[in-house]
Parts: C-alpha cells; sequence; structure tokens
C-alpha cells in the first residue's frame, strides 16, 4: 500500500493510492479494513456509482411509494382534523 | 481474554469495518421486530402524555401519527445509505461533514442522548418510589424527589452495567424488557378502554394546554416531530446489519414510526383522561391490584431502554477511540446523564425534545441533501476516503471541516431559534404557531447544503482531484520524513 501521490478521478476507485491512517488502530484491524474496503472497491464501487446495488439488494421505487402513500393519508387526515372539517 | 471482552472486541471490530452481505443478520420482518422493541419505550408514554395534555383526543391521534411517521418519510433515505455501504453511522457520516465536523456532531449526538437516559431512569426512579411506598419504606425514599433522584442513579449505574457486560446479556435484557413493556401496555389498554371508554377520551379537554389554540397545536406537533427526528442519529447503527435496503428502510419506517406511536396514543388517552403526565403515577392509580407488578415491570423496562442507548453510544465511541478501556467508554457515555435526573428536567420533556428536533432536524437535512443531490453518481461515497483521517482524504475538506455542512449547520440551527427558543418557548419571528420549527429548520439545512454543495464545495473538489491537488497535500506532509531519510 503506497501513499497517495497520482491524480484521482471524482468518482474513481483510490486504494491504490492511499493508505488507511486512522489513529488507534492496530495492524490487524488495519488489514481486515483494508482488505474490506478493496471488495467494496472492486465489486461494488462501479454500481453504485451507476446506480446499482452496494452490498447489498438497491431498494426499489415501491418502497417509496408505499411510505409517501400511507403519509399522504395521515398528512390529509391531520389538515383536515385541524382544519376543523371532522 | 473473558467470553465478553471477546464479544466486546469483535463488536468494536463489526462496528468499524464495512459488513458484506454474508455479514448482514436482519432480514426485512426481523429488522421491522428489533425496531419495535428498540422504538418503543418510555419516550413515546411521555410524548404522548404530553400531547394529550395540550391537545383533545381528535388533534392528539393524527398528530401522534403525523409527527412519528412524517419526520421518518423525511429522513428514510438514510436507512439505505447505511445499509448500502455497510458504514457505521458517524464514520460514514465523515463523507458530508469532514473528518473533524463528524466528531463534533458525533459528540452532540452522546451528549444529547444523555437526555433520553436520564428520562428513562427517572421514570424508574419514579416508578420504584411509587412501588415502595405501600411496603413502608423510609420515608426519604418515598416522600419529595430525593428517592426518585437517588433511584433514577441506580437505575443508570444499573443500565450501565448491564451495557459493560456486553451484547449476550444485552441482547436477552432488552427482548425480555420489550415483553414487560408490551404487558403493561396492553393491560392499561384494556384498563382505560373499559374504565372510561374512547367516547369519555374523545370527551375529554387537555389539561393543560396553551394559551391560543394554534400555540397548543403546534406546540404538540413539535414534540412528536422532535422525537420523530430523533432517530436520525440512529440509523446506521441497525440498518448497516440489514439484508437489504428495502428491509432497512420498511423496518425503520414503521417500527420506529405508526407502530411503535401506539404507545404514545395510548399515553394521550390516559392524560385526557386522567389530566396524569408521569406514567409511573397513572400505573399506579389505574392499576388497581395489578399496580405494583406493573410498576415493576415499567422499572425493568426503563433500565432496559438505558441499557439500549448506553452500549451501541459505547461502541461507537469505543470505534472512534480504540485505545479508550471499554468500562471508561461505558462510564463515559452514562455517568453525565446523572446531572439531568431530577424533577425540573423530568417536567420540561418538551423543551428537551424541541432541542433534540432542533439539532436532529438539522443534522438530518443535511444527511438527506448529500444522498438524494449531491452524492450521486461519480460523486457516490468512496469508502476509503470515509477511513483516511487527514489531508490525503477527499473528505478532509477544509481542515477536516466542509463549509458547506457548517453553514448548513449553522442556518438551520439559528432559524430554529429564531422561530422558537425553546428554553422561553417563544417565538422570535412569531411564525412558530403556523410552520412549527423542527421541519422548517430540516428544510433550511437541507437547501442551504445542497446549493453550497452544488455551487462551490462540488466543482471545487472535483477540480482538486483531477489536478492531483488533495493529494499533493499529503505529499506535502511527507517531505520531511523523505528528507530525513
Amino acid at each position: 500500500m503506497t501513499t497517495a501521490n497520482e491524480p484521482r478521478e471524482p468518482g474513481g476507485g483510490s486504494h491504490e493510492v492511499q493508505r488507511l491512517d486512522m489513529p488507534g488502530l492496530d495492524e490487524t484491524l488495519r488489514r481486515d479494513l483494508d482488505g474490506r474496503i478493496c471488495e467494496f472497491e472492486e465489486s461494488h464501487q462501479r454500481d453504485v456509482v451507476q446506480g446499482g446495488a452496494g452490498w447489498v439488494p438497491r431498494i426499489r421505487p415501491v418502497d417509496y411509494a408505499v411510505a409517501i402513500a400511507v403519509n399522504a393519508v395521515i398528512v390529509i387526515w391531520l389538515i383536515v382534523v385541524l382544519l376543523g372539517g371532522e | 481474554m473473558g467470553l465478553a471482552d471477546k464479544a466486546i472486541k469483535s463488536d468494536v471490530h463489526t462496528n468499524l469495518v464495512p459488513l458484506r452481505s454474508k455479514d448482514r443478520i436482519y432480514g426485512g420482518w426481523d429488522f421491522l421486530a428489533v425496531q419495535i422493541c428498540f422504538g418503543i419505550a418510555a419516550w413515546f408514554f411521555l410524548v404522548g402524555s404530553l400531547t394529550g395534555l395540550t391537545v383533545p383526543a381528535r388533534e392528539a391521534v393524527p398528530i401522534i401519527l403525523f409527527g412519528n411517521a412524517f419526520p421518518l418519510l423525511l429522513i428514510a433515505v438514510l436507512a439505505v445509505v447505511f445499509a448500502r455501504y455497510g458504514v457505521e453511522h458517524w464514520q460514514g457520516s465523515a463523507a458530508v461533514f469532514g473528518h473533524r465536523l463528524k466528531d463534533v456532531w458525533l459528540l452532540v449526538y452522546i451528549t444529547s442522548s444523555f437526555g433520553w437516559i436520564a428520562y428513562a431512569s427517572f421514570l424508574f426512579g419514579q416508578s420504584a418510589m411509587r412501588f415502595l411506598e405501600p411496603l413502608g419504606a423510609p420515608a426519604a425514599l418515598t416522600e419529595g424527589s430525593r428517592g426518585a433522584i437517588l433511584f433514577a442513579i441506580c437505575a443508570t449505574a444499573l443500565g450501565a452495567f448491564v451495557a459493560y457486560l456486553g451484547p449476550t446479556v444485552l441482547k436477552w435484557f432488552t427482548r425480555t424488557a420489550a415483553i414487560f413493556l408490551l404487558i403493561v401496555l396492553v393491560f392499561f389498554v384494556w384498563v382505560v378502554l373499559t374504565r372510561f371508554g374512547l367516547g369519555e377520551v374523545y370527551a375529554a379537554e387537555p389539561a393543560e394546554p396553551l394559551e391560543t389554540t394554534a400555540w397548543s397545536r403546534a406546540s404538540a406537533i413539535e414534540f412528536n416531530v422532535g422525537l420523530g427526528l430523533s432517530w436520525a442519529f440512529w440509523y446506521g447503527q441497525w440498518t448497516r446489519l440489514a439484508r437489504s435496503e428495502s428491509g432497512a428502510f420498511h423496518g425503520c419506517m414503521w417500527g420506529w414510526g405508526i407502530l411503535a406511536a401506539t404507545a404514545g396514543i395510548f399515553g394521550a388517552f390516559v392524560a385526557l383522561a386522567t389530566g396524569i403526565y408521569d406514567p409511573s403515577e397513572w400505573i399506579a392509580t389505574l392499576g388497581g391490584g395489578f399496580a405494583a407488578l406493573g410498576l415493576l415491570l415499567f422499572a425493568v423496562a426503563n433500565i432496559s431502554s438505558v441499557t439500549a442507548l448506553v452500549y451501541p453510544m459505547s461502541v461507537t465511541l469505543r470505534t472512534r477511540f480504540p485505545k479508550l478501556p471499554w468500562a471508561l467508554a461505558v462510564v463515559v457515555c452514562s455517568a453525565p446523564a446523572v446531572l439531568l435526573e431530577n424533577p425540573t428536567v423530568f417536567e420540561n420533556y418538551g423543551v428537551y425534545l424541541a432541542y433534540i428536533a432542533l439539532l436532529t432536524g438539522t443534522y438530518g437535512g443535511i444527511m438527506v441533501a448529500d444522498y438524494l443531490l449531491v452524492s450521486r453518481g461519480v460523486h457516490a461515497w468512496q469508502l476509503r476516503d470515509i477511513y483516511v483521517t487527514g489531508p490525503a482524504s477527499r473528505y478532509w475538506y477544509t481542515a477536516g471541516f466542509n463549509p458547506a455542512a457548517l453553514i448548513a449547520t449553522i442556518a438551520g440551527a439559528a432559524f430554529y431559534l429564531w422561530t422558537l427558543n425553546p428554553y422561553t418557548w417563544t417565538s422570535g419571528n412569531g411564525l412558530f404557531p403556523y410552520i412549527t420549527a423542527g421541519l422548517p429548520s430540516y428544510l433550511v439545512s437541507f437547501l442551504v447544503y445542497a446549493a453550497l454543495m452544488r455551487v462551490w464545495i462540488l466543482p471545487q473538489r472535483d477540480a482538486d482531484l483531477l489536478a492531483g491537488r488533495v493529494t499533493a497535500v499529503s505529499r506535502e506532509t511527507e517531505r520531511p520524513t523523505a528528507a530525513a531519510r
């Protein structure tokens, strides 16, 4: 692992140019962390940049739709009650 | 190394390292159950009581549902982002705030959470006092507030000790306590419905309304929005354990929202029927022959709430400072709460909720703006830069502070305080009765952060990355070392 010395793309992976330098990390933890980050960069980073999944399956629009619909009902209920229309 | 030490060390490791798909333990239904257990606690009873003292039942029910569901919709994408990247909540926040400003927010998270611990502990104290009173305990323990304070301190110590014992004890303790709370809830729902009936509850007038209807309604909404927005500090600790983004989203949305808020609706009904704010008092008043058992179950449930707060706070702190001894982390995350365990703080829960709305609304607005409008496409989070603390990281910004996030924080907080002074409960701009304060300050932070990032910080950061100026700072710092060689 080398230190930073190369220009980087805004969305590009950067594991070849930066060493983890969090304070307080022991060598085992640093190695585990580095391995996990490399795995994400190699297997998922490109997908995430392109609007795909990360470690787990991506949320679907219908999930948002359900939550918005339920909240819309509550908001309408509140407005009706506060306007005294009940 | 004992089993508990190994488990805690494992938790710190798990907390620090991004979790892969195969490391995730919660499916959709598991996640919903866990969030209901974590969410349903004393603070829902208290906010319900507060709402029932302020507005009538026909307004209290939709206000409690709105205040605990709509803010969760506004911040729900936080569940998604931490599930996607698998990073711990505060570690991930570095991408948005910068590494040092993130630490400031981490401090805010821990210090503001002392209030939650204090409320649960004081409720334990009140319950213990009322439990001991008929048993002929000394007057020093059952009269005035001394006994409640003393027992509250014991509750904090006991909750912290359970947290210290590690995740296995914690898991069984909190599960058992959640069942205790559900028993209390179901029993007293039955008592209230049979003794008063919905008709009487809906006909009752609130005991402590504010000077105008508009202020009462806005205040009741603000109390509940404060609780709803408060979850903004707690997403990543849980949703990085979810096996899908959908499971993470729905588990938090419903478990912390509508389902847990049923406890709040019940609290409002009791407050309307009896005019009582303190849940331990209505357990003693309405419980009849089961009052002692109800108080005992409620007391244990409150210790569980303390533990459920102290443990994740301590793991987060230990993750930030890996060399910090576990016992010290637990003490740091629990002992200061004792200072808040007194009747004055307990009776001003609304003021606390307003401060929480100020903090979490501002924080949530910035985080959500980042997800929806900033960190997309080529600007998606880069895990390595989240873990590199120093000028070589793209998330170092200006000396570890993202100026856009800092300005948005100040703008959101200032707008909140201009609209509602939580301490005096007055409105500087007179807008509070019409727009409330927590949700608008969320919007202010959202807009300010998104605008500044898009027109200022992102173009500058992209130019620095392409020109190698971000990494050039790192080379500068290494030159003396190279020269020394």
